[in-house]
């Protein structure tokens, strides 16, 4: 059935008159397995191209529209627009409870719903096992036909596997790979939610590679990757290697190794590393990962076991559920049972410190966001403490955003393939976001733009309460004028002044401050799932848009321009070398950030090269960690390779950067884009 | 002999501190630049190393024509000529009152520093240093502010810190005796094997620098030679069979180190008011420095590599 048949079936069930979300969902899913288009490519090593016109993305969008009409009648509509705070539904970075999936297999999360249905006496819980299983049916079904086309194209491997996982478990290394990429198809186009890990992938397939001879299970692993490469995703699709169990012991195993070497031959540039750093890691990781990193490909993240862990106690996990935590999307971590919504609430800190500064008016629009003061600073904590008052009321008007989409989930999105393969959702009978049956239902709040609001708390306290440049008053006329009368002192401030990022005490310490205030705002506050809210220090390619938004600030920025790196410096700002930066970042208190902390270092390859460039990058991973780093993702720039490849694309379509938390190809970055990197990987 | 809270006020003059250092010594380092150098090589690309006292860089791309250092300056050497910022360093009295109120173009080179506030800033990065990283001290010539490089060894070694000096071995025996307890490795400059050339291209012959390098390998300190590849200088046969002569008479010496000449530094000539260096040389490209190290190994069993 083609696309446009497809859409317009969909379409008639959105209103779901007379139908819970739940039942319109499977109706659209079961139809959208039976009738979607499968093909099967030529070069295809596994099974796993469907086409199904991303419809269910379009089925949440327009459930979900009216409530944003319920944000502007709740009086959030100009603090939306000028991107001072944002909040709103998140279906898009979960992770499936993959141990359970590959020990079940398919057939077995399906045979699992049966067993359930058959022992309900709940009318309402049993009529939500009846509902997925009709799903979970279809899906059977749907791998029965992807079975009798790869048997028409000749792919007999494919069709016998995709046969045997209609029957049972996967028992072979082929075949998990296979139950993986189906289930990843399974979940992303048809439950509509999105899949953002491939979870611990060393862990999770080693009872499978240690039985496999090593030649063929190595060769097994490029394909994979390959495979895993092609399928569509909004970002890169990551999976993690590494860990540490409840004992303290490293996960690492052979397979961690043959997956590092397998991502060095395979030249994806859609999949991503997490690796989940412990002190007990074996050094062949590291040095393994890093050599990839030189070689530029660097779609690697490391993440810091230890401080994860504690960071997510905190919030209130258990254990043993911390310990197995999963990192989705970009670098965002959740505990085992929890369904992770990551990206629900924005603020941007900076325009906090304009609001303070403007009475609660954005400096660009003039309307009023924040909220009214009288404008009298006499000193430096005044000052800091009416920022934080503005910033509490981004972080309320981001949660109560929020809150009015996660309250009405039940009115916007079901998730029948996901929640079956929560142990948690088949014990509650209910569905994952209708019925907030994880065993965490959290939500997370992000602030945008730290660096970008220590330097400009730093060169107001220095401008005007230490040095007596200017008044406050000043400030403000040179702000509103967007520095044109003043380059001197926008340099002065630019190059003389103490910034984020460069390991010095007094900038720091503003830092700290800030992610302190920011978490006893954010994390632990409750949300309408019976969760709460998480707080994350990223900013990604937000930093752009809120940046476009955010009037000229006192470290020196002019409007519209962008906003501060994830947690680190403002770009250009951090003068003082990478383990400087590493200080600045560490300085801040991680625990507290279980949504990540971040930073992006980067390198000009000649800091890199030979022996020692590989023994120092290792130091600075374990310094940076000990200190009480989050996570990290390191950039190795090569200054005229990039200006090479600026000045002729074609030359270069495989050159790969980190965009902002995932990579992309650098051909397909805009100029403006690619200035800057080439800006970047100058310093150093 | 000083006490150690004075050895620790000793005053330096030093012109930068860089952190994450890999090509200074084994590990993550943090390299200190010391101001002030006894030799001028045709072919350096740290003018701002020469001069013991600080000085006034001036980049002419970044000045912004405020007309904030003619204001300032009490022997008027800051003009604007013709729309253009003229900066008569020949009357300068070096009272920096310019670089003060300079938003972008004016730079102090050279900081009188204690040898304590060196070393805070040292063990900052001590956790990234693990085993193998430390200090380094370079410049200039690191040994010729021998008091202040004695205070800032020393004290790093008691901080549990390696150490590392650059040298060019220009300096009295006895600095490298005060040194030597406290230095777990020497990079030693081998610049030209014949004294005349020497003499030519650096101002001085090389017999102090060798009696100094043999001297101080007699007395068991490790050492890393490193030489300096200049075409049209000391890329000949005899200078390579030289390297490794040397080499062979060192009983503690870890490698050769190839340092082919580069360009990067030229700018800094003219930020310095220097004046551009009358020596034009090429830059060897990967090759011919592979082809220099094998001629050197020709000689030698010991380990020649690029720096």
């Amino acid at each position: 059935m083609d696309t446009l048949q497809l859409k317009g079936y969909a379409l008639t069930k959105i209103d779901f008159i007379g139908k819970d979300v739940l039942s319109s969902d499977c109706d659209i899913i079961v139809f959208l397995l039976d009738n979607c288009e499968i093909t099967i490519d030529e070069n295809s090593v596994f099974f796993g191209t469907v086409n199904t016109a991303d419809i269910m993305q379009s089925v949440i969008l327009a459930r979900a529209r009216k409530f944003f009409d319920k944000i502007n009648e709740a009086g959030f509509k100009d603090g939306f627009d000028s991107l001072a705070y944002t909040g709103m539904a998140d279906f898009s970075h979960t992770t499936t409870q993959w141990k359970d999936l590959l020990s079940l297999g398919i057939v077995g999360v399906r045979d699992r719903i049966a067993e359930y249905e058959q022992n309900a006496t709940d009318p309402a819980k049993r009529r939500f096992y009846s509902e997925i299983l009709r799903v979970w049916n279809a899906s059977l079904r749907f791998l029965r036909r992807a079975e009798d086309i790869a048997a028409n194209a000749g792919k007999n491997k494919m069709s016998n596997s995709l046969k045997h996982l209609v029957k049972r478990r996967p028992l072979t290394l082929y075949e998990a790979m296979q139950t993986i990429i189906v289930y990843y198809n399974l979940q992303m186009f048809f439950d509509g939610t999105f899949l953002r890990t491939l979870g611990r992938i060393d862990s999770l397939l080693y009872p499978f590679y240690k039985d496999e001879d090593k030649e063929v299970a190595d060769s097994l692993l490029v394909s994979f990757l390959r495979e895993v490469d092609k399928l569509k995703a909004i970002a890169n699709i990551p999976f993690s290697i590494g860990g540490t169990d409840e004992a303290g012991l490293s996960l690492t195993n052979d397979l961690s190794i043959g997956l590092i070497d397998a991502y060095g031959k395979a030249g994806t540039h859609n999949t991503k590393f997490h690796i989940l750093y412990s002190e007990n890691m074996p050094d062949i990781i590291l040095k393994k990962a890093f050599s990839e990193i030189r070689a530029g490909n660097n779609s690697i993240v490391f993440m810091n076991d230890s401080v994860i862990i504690r960071a997510l106690l905190k919030i209130g996990e258990k254990y043993s559920d911390a310990v197995d935590y999963h990192v989705v999307g970009c670098y965002e971590c959740g505990g085992n049972g929890e369904l992770t919504c990551s990206c629900n609430g924005r603020i941007n800190i900076p325009k906090a410190l304009e609001v303070a500064l403007g009475g609660g008016k954005d400096a660009l629009t003039g309307k009023q966001i924040g909220l009214k003061n009288d404008g009298i600073f006499p000193t430096f904590e005044d000052l800091y403490t009416e920022f934080k008052r503005q910033l509490k009321c981004f972080v309320d008007c981001a949660a109560k955003c929020t809150d009015i989409f996660e309250k009405e989930y039940r009115n916007i999105h079901s998730a029948p393939i996901l929640s079956a393969t929560y142990q948690s959702a088949m014990d509650k009978g209910g569905d994952l976001y209708c019925d907030y049956t994880a065993v965490y239902n959290n939500s997370s709040i992000n602030a945008v733009g730290l660096g970008t609001a220590v330097d400009s708390l730093v060169a107001i306290k220095k401008a005007v309460y230490d040095d007596k440049v200017l008044s406050l008053d000043e400030l403000r006329r040179v702000l509103s004028e967007n520095w044109v009368n003043d380059e001197v002192l926008r340099l002065t401030i630019k190059n003389k002044y103490p910034k984020w990022g460069n390991g010095i005490a007094e900038a720091d310490k503003i830092g700290k401050r800030i992610v302190d205030d920011l978490s006893e705002m954010i994390n632990g506050r409750k949300n309408e799932k019976g969760g709460v809210y998480r707080l994350g220090m990223f900013s990604i390619d937000w930093r752009w848009y809120l940046g476009e938004k955010t009037a000229a600030s006192a470290d020196g920025r002019k409007n519209g321009d962008t906003l501060s790196q994830n947690s680190g410096a403002t770009f250009g700002a951090e003068k003082n070398s990478a383990t400087a930066h590493f200080r600045s970042v560490a300085s801040i208190d991680a625990e507290k950030t279980p949504n990540a902390t971040i930073v992006d270092i980067d390198f000009h390859s000649s800091a890199v090269e030979g022996k020692n460039g590989l023994d120092a990058l290792i130091s600075s991973l374990k310094g940076y960690f000990k200190s009480g780093g989050f996570a990290v993702h390191y950039n190795v720039l090569n200054t005229e390779m990039l200006k090479k490849a600026y000045l002729s694309p074609e030359k270069y379509p495989d050159l790969q950067v980190r965009l902002c938390g995932w990579n992309v190809l650098f051909s397909s970055l805009t100029k403006r884009e690619q200035e800057e990197f080439i800006m970047r990987s100058k310093k150093g | 002999m000083s006490s150690p809270s004075t050895e620790k006020e000793i005053r330096g003059n030093i012109f930068n501190i860089q952190r994450y250092c890999t090509h200074d010594g084994p590990g993550i380092r943090t390299t200190v630049f010391l101001k002030g150098c006894p030799i001028r090589c045709a072919w350096c690309h740290n003018p701002e190393s020469h001069d013991f006292k600080s000085e006034i860089g001036y980049n002419e791309s970044s000045c912004i024509k405020c007309g904030k250092c003619i204001a300032v300056c009490p022997v008027h050497c800051h003009t604007v000529m013709d729309g253009k910022h003229v900066f008569d360093r020949a009357n300068c009295i070096r009272c920096f009152k310019c670089v003060e109120v300079c938003p972008s173009a004016l730079e102090k080179i050279g900081k009188s520093v204690t040898v304590q506030e060196v070393l805070d800033e040292v063990a900052e990065d001590k956790i990234f240093y693990k085993d193998a990283g430390g200090i380094t001290l370079s410049g200039g010539e690191p040994l010729s502010q021998a008091e202040f490089a004695v205070g800032l060894l020393k004290g790093a070694k008691e901080m549990g810190i390696t150490t590392c000096v650059e040298t060019g071995g220009f300096v009295g025996y006895e600095v490298f005796e005060k040194v030597l307890p406290y230095v777990d490795l020497f990079l030693y400059d081998y610049k030209l094997t014949d004294s005349g050339l020497h003499k030519k291209y650096t101002g001085v012959d090389n017999t102090l620098i060798l009696e100094n390098l043999f001297r101080i390998d007699e007395s068991g300190a490790k050492i890393i030679l490193r030489c300096p590849i200049i075409p049209g200088v000391n890329d000949t046969e005899e200078h390579f069979s030289g390297i490794a002569r040397v080499a062979n008479s060192l009983k503690n010496l870890i490698k050769v180190e190839i340092e082919p000449a580069h360009t990067i530094g030229d700018m800094k000539y003219e930020q310095m008011g220097y004046g551009r260096p009358d020596l034009k040389y090429g830059v060897p490209d990967s090759e011919e420095v592979l082809l220099c190290i094998d001629k050197i190994k020709k000689y030698t069993s010991v380990t020649v590599k690029k720096s």
